[in-house]
């Protein structure tokens, strides 16, 4: 029995036993200057060069960086919070990633790159950091307002009207859309689809006709798919004479 | 070695049929009478495992087994406010064919219910590792939403959750594919490696739970390593048509359930039927804001916006009972579909948290999960023994849903479902128990079984796979009754294949041109093979004393998802990454029993030490993902580690009606390469719960049962790299339960509140902890058990 409640005591004693020099200190971002500023938010022009600065920190060594630019559109965010509705999608696809072989305590790394000229929206760049010992430092995101002059620019308004960015109708009506597309490069086509909100298929398009001039005024544009309830998506694309694509869109609610 | 074995084996089995052809039966009949005066004892159980012959004895304490076939039978008794009892009675023409039992007054509750459906056959005297049973009555009055909600009450054992729906049982800091969840027989099979992969079973279903804690791979197989949940199969009801009716309300998140069961027999055969239907919304948080890394976030209506789900569940059974053996054919589905909080998948939600005005439905993201199971479990009835041949096939599919987005330049996806695994199972096992043979008692077995994963959506985690695994076992157990000591020890050597295909994906350019595929998993082709052996001891040095110790030496064939995952698992926020060389996991384990049991107090201490060489675990490495979306690679690693803990259990009756229960248990575990914890280790807990019970009947009142439990959780610092420290927190529950006479009819009733204070704490085990996000408030609960008789038994 004594044996029994000897084998007992030495197990637990050994459990308790640690090893205590492991290094779990996270590494740190310390900023990320886009063209030498620090902001949680940055507008640029399309087709502009800009460049990123990102310094790091740890206190034994540091490994890997990378630097991540993707879509914002949806509305998503990397701190486990939303602000509000996915905005309007983003014109043009862009996307970058690079990886930083990193060493020593410090280091700053900086990148340049070049705004695709055929986008508009916004985009995140997030950093992230980890040490010689898989230590992951707290992410670093800012926002990328990408403005585009080429494209062309939509002033639009609905019958039924927008609120908050949605238009709302009855199961299987119609409704108008006004305003006017314009572009300094001259307009060359455009149309009008409507998108299943779960799946993104195009369910319903219909082809602007006369797109031309500077100025296009939609007059009365008439939508009418047949729509059971739920949400959709409606967007007006229309392409200039330079081969830039715009695009306006907005939710459709069907009750 | 092997091949002796198996010819040994096939021996033994046949010798076992051979005999069966001149089967003679017998009958045991005797009396139970109370140990204090002699008195007899009405009403008590006394039943045979081998032969389901089962008795109650009548007004003056006798019973009459029938249909024994000769040989040395395993007798239990089991009587309210008696101690459990059981022991060999020899039948056959050459034995008197009669015993009397006398039982022990107890007031602990039915703590050693014969437990006598899990493989080793043996009550808890014998059995050398620790075990526990949580009854139909326990099951049912808990008012807990998922099975692994109903087991976290019992000392040793945790849940692993994500939200209130998704919940996979933890022991001793152990889960997912070091448990076995045994249900109809099986092993569920349900890509439990994940760690937001609920248990695909009906909360209502099990009539009958045994856990088993410690190394159990001798019996069940590999995944055995950490212990075994193993849900009793369908029982063969009483003569007659009858059923329940149970509905269950949480008001926290309006969990609404509703279960109705059927069963009937008439002479041999049976038939039983389940259905559970489910559904709950967004569950209120004792918060108005989260914290999470750095700022502060609003909780609109104090609501976790999408944690909604439904669920429903059917089961059928079929079976012929007669003295030859029992045969149960079941059928089984699961279907579960489940919201999760948007933050936990990461990159991107494209949703928000804003109040979306209805906290019932279940949006994007989201887990649909559909588990189909047929199963036959067979006991047959030879002149030495009896044979148990439980098989079947299960199918699990899983969805994984995510509002679609673009990866990169790859075009958009047209489909919600990024993951779409189906898992299809079949497993045989085939097991012999003989008789005791002088002081000896043998079980020899072999088991085989064939996986297939096939996968579709968008993105990319797991290829698809087969695999087949066989093994061979031999168990013993030595009875010496003399110093009252039960000795047992087991072999079992095991042979597993796996097959997985190669997965390449598709590169676009920045033109959103297809430019080729990239391979991102090859084609893996493994073997493993292992020898494991343990061995038990379980000692009565004098009534009321039970000293138990183990000694094992297990392992585990790595899970497909270790050697073969690569891609990012929305559930856990990371690129997870197997890796196709993993050797076997081993384990050397040991684990100790003290019981002390009287009339009134019933105390058990139970610690336990692993040792595991090759230890699998997901490991944050120094690099990055190169996918667009990806951040940091968690690899499947393997290390030396350690778990090493204890359970005190202490139950104790002042006086009769008064029931004052208390457990606290504790597991620290560590790799030895770094001495950091294991992620998701289990923090220090402690339960407390004092009941008041009474038979007195007023009214329509026919007894009731109050009381209250305090559970306390230590902080938990012993964290892996990168995972959150938890600090400790409490909460207080309350119930009042009660028999309710309607005419005729009794009603169950049990009115619960859980989180009485409202407390706001984080919970470790959980995958919301790592948001920052605070667990369940304030819950009142109201369970209700209408039984009923369609048609009565003649007897």
């Amino acid at each position: 029995m004594k044996k029994v409640l000897f084998v007992i005591v030495a197990v637990v004693a050994l459990a308790s036993c640690k090893k205590d020099s492991e290094d779990t200190t996270k590494p740190i971002i310390n900023f990320v200057k886009i063209d030498g500023v620090v902001a949680d938010e940055h507008e640029m022009n399309a087709g502009e060069t800009f460049t990123i600065e990102v310094s790091c920190s740890d206190n034994e060594s540091l490994n890997q960086l990378k630097v991540n630019i993707h879509g914002a559109d949806d509305g998503h965010t990397h701190d486990g919070s939303s602000t509000g509705e996915a905005e309007a999608p983003n014109i043009g696809v862009w996307s970058e990633t690079q990886i930083f072989n990193l060493s020593g305590t410090t280091n700053t790394q900086t990148l340049t790159l070049e705004i695709p000229a055929v986008v508009a929206g916004h985009w995140h760049v997030e950093a992230m950091l980890i040490d010689e010992q898989g230590n992951e430092a707290v992410e670093y995101v800012t926002t990328l307002h990408v403005l585009n002059t080429y494209l062309p620019v939509f002033a639009i308004t609905s019958d039924p009207a927008i609120v908050d960015g949605v238009i709302t109708i009855s199961a299987g009506a119609s409704f108008n859309l006004m305003g006017t597309i314009s572009d300094t490069d001259g307009l060359g086509y455009g149309h009008c689809e409507i998108r299943d909100g779960l799946t993104g298929d195009v369910i319903w398009t219909q082809t602007m006709s006369s797109v031309m001039g500077t100025v296009y005024d939609l007059g009365t544009f008439l939508v009418d798919p047949v729509l059971t309830a739920g949400n959709y998506q409606i967007f007006l694309k229309a392409t200039d004479d330079l081969g830039y694509q715009g695009e306006w869109s907005a939710d459709l609610v069907v009750e | 070695m092997r091949i002796r074995a198996v010819v040994l084996l096939l021996a033994l089995l046949s010798f076992g049929i051979k005999a069966s052809a001149q089967l003679i039966l017998f009958e045991l009949s005797g009396s139970v009478l109370n140990k204090a005066n002699n008195e007899p004892i009405v009403g008590a159980l006394v039943a045979t495992h081998e032969s389901n012959a089962a008795a109650y004895t009548d007004s003056t304490g006798k019973f009459v087994l029938l249909g024994l076939s000769a040989g040395i039978h395993h007798v239990h008794v089991e009587m309210i406010g008696f101690k459990a009892f059981a022991d060999y009675v020899s039948v056959g023409e050459n034995s008197d064919n009669y015993i009397v039992f006398y039982l022990e007054e107890s007031d602990i509750e039915l703590k050693q219910v014969v437990i006598e459906s899990e493989v080793s056959k043996a009550d808890y005297i014998h059995h050398s590792l620790d075990l526990m049973v949580l009854s139909k009555d326990d099951l049912q009055s808990s008012g807990a939403m998922t099975i692994s909600q109903k087991l976290s009450r019992l000392p040793g054992v945790n849940q692993l959750q994500t939200g209130v729906g998704i919940s996979k049982p933890v022991i001793r800091g152990m889960s997912g594919t070091r448990i076995l969840v045994s249900d109809l027989g099986l092993k569920q099979e349900g890509q439990q490696w994940g760690s937001d992969h609920g248990l695909e079973l009906d909360p209502f279903g099990a009539e009958k739970i045994e856990v088993i804690k410690g190394p159990s791979t001798l019996l069940y197989g590999s995944d055995a390593l950490g212990g075994v949940i193993r849900i009793q199969t369908p029982s063969i009801p009483d003569e007659g048509l009858s059923g329940e009716n149970a509905t269950l309300f949480r008001s926290n998140n309006n969990y609404l359930a509703n279960s109705i069961s059927l069963n009937g027999k008439k002479g041999k055969w049976f038939g039983k039927m389940r259905g559970t239907w489910a559904e709950y919304g967004d569950y209120k948080v004792p918060a108005k804001s989260f914290t999470y890394l750095n700022r502060t976030l609003p909780i609109e209506n104090q609501r976790l916006k999408n944690t909604s789900g439904r669920d429903f569940h059917y089961q059928m059974t079929g079976g012929f009972a007669s003295e030859r053996g029992v045969t149960k054919l079941t059928w089984s589905h699961f279907h579960q579909r489940n919201g999760l909080f948007p933050g936990i998948v990461g990159v991107p939600t494209g949703s928000n948290f804003a109040d979306d005005g209805d906290n019932k439905n279940v949006d994007l993201p989201q887990q649909n999960v559909d588990h189909y199971k047929l199963a036959i479990n067979s006991s047959i009835n030879l002149s030495k023994g009896w044979l148990q041949f439980d098989a079947g096939v299960q199918r699990n599919e899983r969805k994984e849903l995510i509002r679609p987005h673009r990866e990169g330049y790859a075009p958009l996806p047209d489909s919600p479902v990024a993951h779409h695994l189906t898992l299809t199972t079949a497993q045989a096992y085939l097991r012999w128990h003989s008789h005791r043979i002088g002081a000896w008692r043998f079980i020899p077995g072999v088991s085989a079984s064939y996986q297939m994963n096939t996968r579709s959506g968008w993105e990319f985690l797991l290829p698809e796979y087969h695999s087949f695994n066989a093994a061979g076992f031999l168990f013993a157990e030595y009875n010496d009754e003399q110093r009252k000591m039960i000795w047992n020890l087991g072999i079992r050597g095991d042979y597993g294949r796996l097959q997985s295909n190669a997965f390449s994906i598709a590169q676009y350019n920045s033109n959103e041109e297809l430019i080729g595929f990239t391979e991102r998993v090859s084609a893996v082709s493994r073997m493993f093979s292992s020898f494991s052996g343990g061995a038990g001891w379980s000692w009565i040095p004098r009534s009321g004393w039970n000293l138990k110790a183990n000694l094992a030496r297990s392992f585990r064939i790595p899970n497909p998802a270790e050697l073969l995952i690569n891609g990012i698992h929305h559930g856990t926020f990371r690129h997870e990454m197997g890796d196709s060389s993993l050797k076997n996991e081993t384990g050397y384990q040991v684990d100790f029993t003290l019981l002390y049991e009287r009339k009134n107090v019933y105390l058990k201490f139970t610690p336990f030490f692993n040792f595991f060489q090759n230890y699998i675990y997901l490991r944050p490495t120094a690099n990055f993902s190169t996918l667009p979306d990806g951040g940091q690679v968690y690899q499947y690693s393997q290390n030396d580690a350690i778990f090493s803990g204890a359970e005190v259990y202490m139950e104790w009756h002042p006086i009769e009606k008064l029931h004052v229960e208390m457990g606290l248990d504790g597991v620290k575990t560590y790799t030895l390469n770094t001495g950091l914890a294991l992620p998701f280790s289990p923090p220090i807990r402690t339960r407390l719960s004092i009941v008041y019970e009474t038979e007195c009947s007023f009214g329509i009142i026919k007894g009731y049962e109050f009381g209250s439990t305090y559970l306390g959780w230590s902080d938990q610092k012993d964290v892996d790299r990168n995972e959150l420290r938890t600090n400790g927190a409490f909460t207080f529950d309350f119930f009042f339960k009660s028999k309710i006479g309607l005419g005729r009819q009794e009603v169950s009733l049990m009115l619960s509140a859980n989180n009485v204070l409202d407390r706001y704490y984080l919970n470790h085990l959980s995958a919301y902890r790592q948001l920052n996000l605070p667990e369940q408030g304030r819950n009142f609960a109201i369970s209700l058990n209408v039984p009923f008789n369609i048609k009565k038994s003649k007897h």
